[in-house]
């Protein structure tokens, strides 16, 4: 079952700055923040990709994943929100 | 062979002017102009400083300005030290320190390193000297003759006393590895070689210098590009790329998710990896993605460049065998160092294995301002020819002479191709007010070659989260040096001899 929009935000901030990139709670970077800028690396970008399809469960085309749509929590969340919707 | 790098290019303008040198996104240069606009741009190196016998920093991202301003660089006689642009600014400021650099290239500021006194910066947002200005500089009046002998450039790595170390890399390295890598490749003017690997990573020096070598066409892969394997493997087939250069996990994650059957990859007819040891069966899996492909591994520390090669054949692809690191290069001679310190003729005691050492035109002349390191490392080569390097790569030989990779001798980790001592990591975390103690080590990884996982036991009375030291290590470390994972212990184990017991914290 896929999370809805707001479930998935939250997922995906708890992933990417408790356990990718782990952040103190006081600096985590805003949705709009350049993740790229925030310590998304090769490795971390492939472990997110593997969360989303297991724990957020939404299956996102190889062809999609491009730095437009990577580069932010606020993209990541629209683009998997667009996926739903089709 | 060439006299110079700077020959390379000038004889590929005289031969090939209206090639193109260098296409990168929808840009393109001729060899004319790449000849051209670096002997002008040279000038206003000149003017700023570049001479022979000083270091300048080359801080810069894949762009057509980065290879103008390293052509530049290499005409001036300078030695250029490419400087990662994402590396934090105490570790640059580090680097700028140990090599004396007061001049600065590169696609953005020196912001906050003191010693630099002036820098060119090719983005005119930042408010200084824009590359493209070169164009409206006079043309360099009368030929400069580069060096011969000198030091074309100093690679910056993970040292294990903290401090990153500075492999001094000869012209003549630059000019016999590429000089090879034409001739055993067959490069042509007609060939398209990716430029993947940034600048600071010795892989880089092949895709520049081979192409010019060769007339071919350079085509840097965008920064951002790299972590997107499907958007790199379609670069490959917009690019028409002939000749690819990679660490393997760059390939193994094009396999993975850049779903390579989708793609044209007909043009490839090479593809060269090194950097870190290529899991056999992801090579099994790449291969029969892209199945009309050359393959060949590559291997040397930074130290030697390349040493030696391995074209890997189909009866490799059969078995589950490793990849070998196969035979020298041309001119380069290896020995294998036993228990007791004595070098063995490789054909002789391959089998028994040993520390690799290695002599030839590509090993570094030694560590730039540190010659207690480099006496350590470079030692009189049991030939009596000049000096060998001692790799800490434990190799044997198969009955053939081909040569396998066995380990390290040392605590050394592969990661993504980046080498890296555990010994900076632990460095940058014992910095920490409230490090007792800190130890990292390696967990392997199929894709990445290893994570790093650090192992901390802070002061009493104190408490650490894995989110304040990596807040901490960014400021000092690299990204790619990083730890993965974090685990937090009262007291790191012991082994019988008082020692941090490495093997207890894999558990």
């Amino acid at each position: 079952m896929a999370s809805s929009p707001a479930q998935a935000r939250e997922q995906i901030r708890s992933y990417l700055f408790e356990m990718l990139i782990p952040t103190p709670p006081n600096a985590w970077p805003s949705d709009e923040a350049d993740l790229f800028e925030n310590g998304l690396d090769s490795l971390r970008l492939m472990q997110l990709l593997t969360f989303i399809e297991n724990d957020v469960g939404v299956r996102l085309p190889d062809e999609e994943v491009t730095p437009d749509r990577i580069g932010s929590v606020k993209s990541i969340v629209e683009w998997i929100s667009r996926h739903r919707a089709n | 062979m060439f006299e110079s790098l700077y020959h390379l290019l000038e004889k590929a303008a005289l031969r090939y002017p209206d090639r193109p040198a260098l296409r990168f996104a929808d840009q393109s240069l001729t060899y004319r102009d790449l000849g051209d606009r670096s002997r002008r741009l040279a000038a206003l190196l000149m003017e700023n400083g570049a001479a022979p016998g000083q270091r300048v920093a080359f801080s810069f991202t894949k762009s057509i300005d980065a290879v103008l301003a390293l052509f530049a660089l290499i005409r001036t006689g300078a030695t250029y030290v490419p400087l990662d642009p994402t590396w934090p600014t105490e570790r640059v400021a580090m680097i700028c320190d140990d090599a004396e650099i007061s001049l600065w290239v590169g696609s953005r500021a020196p912001i906050g390193i003191k010693r630099i006194r002036a820098s060119i910066v090719s983005n005119v947002e930042c408010d200084a000297i824009a590359l493209s200005s070169a164009d409206r500089c006079p043309p360099a009046t009368g030929d400069v003759p580069p060096p011969q002998r000198g030091i074309a450039n100093i690679l910056f790595t993970s040292g294990s006393t903290g401090r990153p170390k500075g492999v001094e890399i000869t012209t003549e390295s630059l000019i016999h590895f590429s000089g090879w890598v034409v001739e055993e490749f067959e490069l042509t003017n007609e060939d398209r070689i990716a430029n993947h690997a940034p600048y600071n990573f010795d892989l880089s020096t092949l895709d520049i210098f081979a192409a010019v070598g060769a007339g071919a066409t350079m085509v840097p892969v965008p920064e951002k590009l790299k972590m997107f394997p499907y958007q790199m493997a379609k670069y490959i087939a917009d690019h028409r790329i002939t000749v690819w250069y990679s660490v393997p996990s760059a390939l193994i994650m094009m396999q993975l998710r850049g779903k390579l059957a989708e793609h044209d990859l007909s043009a490839l007819r090479h593809i060269l990896f090194a950097g870190e040891v290529m899991p056999k069966p992801a090579l099994q899996a790449i291969a029969r993605g892209i199945p009309h492909t050359e393959y060949a591994n590559l291997y040397g520390p930074t130290e030697t460049n390349v040493c030696t090669y391995h074209r890997v054949t189909a009866d490799d692809l059969a078995c589950d065998a490793l990849v070998p690191i196969g035979r020298p290069i041309s001119d380069t001679r290896l020995w294998l160092l036993d228990n007791q310190g004595n070098a063995r003729d490789i054909r002789k005691n391959g089998a028994d294995g040993g520390e690799l050492l290695v002599a030839g035109p590509t090993v570094t002349r030694g560590y730039h301002g540190d010659s207690e390191l480099t006496a350590r490392r470079l030692v009189p080569a049991p030939d009596g020819l000049g000096l060998a390097y001692r790799t800490g790569d434990r190799v044997h030989a198969r009955p053939d002479g081909v040569l396998l990779f066995d380990g390290r001798i040392d605590r050394m980790i592969k990661c993504r191709g980046h080498r890296i001592e555990p010994g900076e990591i632990e460095a940058a975390l014992s910095a920490h007010h409230a490090v007792k103690e800190a130890a990292v080590i390696p967990l392997p990884d199929p894709v990445f070659g290893n994570r790093i996982k650090a192992c901390i036991a802070p002061r009493d009375g104190a408490t650490l989260t894995d989110a304040e030291m990596i807040a901490f290590c960014r400021e000092r470390l690299p990204t790619y040096m990083l730890p993965d994972l974090w685990q937090f212990y009262s007291a790191l184990p012991r082994t019988d001899r008082e020692k941090v017991d490495l093997q207890a914290l894999t558990q």
